[in-house]
């Protein structure tokens, strides 16, 4: 955080040695979490490229983050994910829809990662934005629950309750779309 | 779902471990890739600089760098980061002061830094409030002096006369600081200055010995200069161990100097085989202010001339005379007897409490008056000098035969200090007994 605090405060004078090395070590994350939420490298190339640029945008205008730097750009990667599917609200389901029903449950190892990774996906996009966010730091960055508060601005226990409220409900929703409706057991 | 997942996580349902194992891998992004993406960032950036930050921002170059470095920019300047700078400025200020100081203090004659070091010893006088400090103070200055012919002798340079000089006038302080110390004091004093004159007279002497050879040469004057100066106040605190101020500033009172007339204490000096170590001055009478004799000595003279330093009889008359000749060795027979150097001081040395070696030089004033031979009296004038013991008594006037050009040492002529800085006012008196 102190790296971060000292990073940003040199970014604020627009050096750009602190610039490049903001860039170097956020962008692999932003850009993975990105790709977590989208499942698409393109995308998240674009919206890692985005995000780097309203933060520029922010330190002209005076204004950006002031602190937890890492925060701040998670919760700007955050809102352009949700933008480019608003942008985009057909493409992500109906077409994926399709593939699946395509795909026959004999296609090799990688087709059935994908299956997955998308179904956890759609369940990822259905809970809270921060509870999507509390999801991806908490358990695919692997963040302490100290970290994930200080990079959201919450209390620790605001983060356990929000994890514990996003377990549930994609737990709910997996084992909703894994099952048809007339087997589920669940009351 | 990794060993780490589980162990943070292990009440996470299977299906959300799955799940969310499933998101986890990423695939990798080419090296180049990243490489276009940060370009592409700085390129945005240098694009969007603002012109504030641009004059913020240190421009290339050492200036811009060290700037950048201290962080001396406009933005985000707390209290603290403005104290903590101007500490360091001032500790920058402070180190280059400490530095300039030190190299001045080891700086020797003909250095830049060694009117800085003279201003400093002048400084470190002032600071003496107690006649002790002072005498204490002005000792340490004269074994600076000695350090200096050292070091000079030792890389081959001359020793300046401005070394004896200053020399002379450390050692006559001194004497003039301890002479109004209480009794108990000033023979301690009296018995340090002592002491350190033995360790200074073995240095110069050993010194002299390396330098010997070049009698003429500026350095073997200086250094003999500063020998004499030792030896003559050794003598003179010998005497002044009997409760008699002795040192060249210790005069008695006006008309009966010390200094180098000390030589006829206890005697006339009219009868003094050496007299004053006053030369022959221009005639002018002491006026108590001669650097040799410090302050005290002939104070509250007359300046008629009626005591001139010259030797209790003119050299030329008696033989007894000191070796100086002044170039107007007449002049002396007025003076009268007792003549010291202090009252040989000549106009020269008027309104000099610590008189020069070569300012004192009675002769020094009139030897353009005084004849042919413009250098010779100057240097003849060396009252001090040998006090005519040199010269085989009886010699008539020695203005005509200088020293030097008889072909004697101008050391042992006792005349002069060589390159017609005379020695007059040196409280050294000459050595006695030679010509006796």
């Amino acid at each position: 955080m102190k790296q971060g605090e000292r990073l940003l405060r040199l970014a604020q004078r627009w050096d750009e040695a602190a610039l490049c090395e903001i860039y170097d070590t956020y962008a692999p994350a932003i850009h993975r979490y990105i790709y977590r939420k989208t499942g698409d490298a393109d995308t998240a190339q674009d919206l890692t490229a985005e995000t780097f640029q309203r933060f520029l945008e922010a330190l002209k205008r005076g204004a950006g983050p002031t602190e937890h730097l890492s925060g701040w750009l998670y919760r700007v990667a955050h809102n352009l994910i949700v933008d480019h599917y608003r942008r985009q609200p057909e493409i992500p389901d109906a077409p994926v829809e399709g593939i699946e029903l395509a795909v026959p449950a004999t296609q090799d190892g990688h087709l059935v990662r994908e299956d997955r990774a998308s179904r956890a996906r759609d369940a990822l996009q259905q809970l809270t934005p921060l509870q999507q966010q509390v999801v991806v730091l908490r358990f695919l960055e692997e963040m302490s629950l100290d970290e994930v508060a200080r990079v959201l601005s919450r209390t620790v226990g605001s983060i356990k309750a929000l994890q514990h409220r996003a377990i549930a409900t994609m737990q709910r929703i997996l084992e909703d779309s894994c099952e048809p409706p007339t087997a589920t057991d669940e009351p | 779902m990794s060993h780490q997942q589980r162990r943070t996580n292990p009440e996470l349902p299977d299906s959300v471990r799955e799940a969310l194992d499933a998101l986890r891998p990423v695939p990798p992004v080419a090296p180049s890739t990243w490489e276009e993406g940060r370009q592409a960032f700085l390129a945005q950036a240098r694009a969007m600089r603002p012109a504030e930050a641009e004059r913020a921002v240190a421009p290339g170059g050492p200036l811009g760098a060290l700037r950048e470095l201290f962080g001396f920019s406009r933005r985000g300047a707390s209290p603290l980061a403005l104290a903590l700078k101007a500490v360091f400025v001032l500790a920058l200020l402070f180190a280059g002061s400490v530095g300039t100081v030190g190299a001045a203090r080891a700086s020797l004659p003909g250095s830049v830094l060694y009117p800085l070091k003279v201003r400093l010893e002048a400084w470190d006088l002032s600071q003496a409030h107690t006649p002790e400090d002072v005498a204490r103070q002005a000792l340490e200055h004269a074994q600076v002096r000695v350090d200096e012919a050292q070091r000079l002798a030792g890389r081959g340079d001359d020793v300046p006369y401005e070394v004896a000089q200053r020399y002379q006038e450390g050692l006559a302080l001194a004497l003039e600081a301890s002479g109004s110390l209480d009794e108990p004091l000033r023979l301690k004093t009296r018995d340090a200055i002592s002491e350190t004159l033995r360790h200074q007279l073995r240095t110069m002497v050993q010194l002299s010995a390396r330098v010997e050879g070049d009698a003429q040469s500026e350095d073997d004057t200086s250094v003999r200069a500063m020998i004499r100066t030792m030896e003559w106040t050794q003598a003179q605190i010998g005497q002044g161990g009997n409760g008699q101020p002795a040192g060249p500033v210790q005069q008695g009172p006006a008309g009966e100097p010390a200094g180098p007339a000390g030589a006829c204490e206890g005697e006339s000096c009219e009868d003094a085989p050496n007299g004053p170590a006053a030369p022959n001055g221009p005639g002018e009478p002491g006026d108590g202010q001669n650097p040799a004799t410090g302050p005290g000595p002939g104070e509250g003279e007359p300046q008629d001339g009626g005591n001139g330093p010259g030797p209790g009889k003119p050299p030329g008359e008696d033989g007894e005379g000191p070796h100086q000749n002044g170039p107007d060795r007449g002049d002396d027979e007025d003076r009268g007897k007792g003549g010291t150097q202090g009252e040989a001081g000549g106009d020269d040395n008027a309104g000099r409490s610590t008189g020069r070696i070569g300012d004192a030089a009675p002769g020094a004033a009139d030897a353009p008056l005084q004849g042919p031979d413009a250098e010779t009296p100057a240097r003849d004038m060396t009252p001090v000098v040998a006090g005519g013991t040199a010269e085989p008594e009886g010699e008539a006037n020695p203005a005509a035969e200088p020293p030097v050009a008889a072909g004697q040492p101008a050391d042992q002529a006792g005349g002069t200090l060589g390159d017609g800085h005379s020695v007059g006012a040196f409280p050294v008196p000459p050595a006695q007994g030679d010509g006796d």
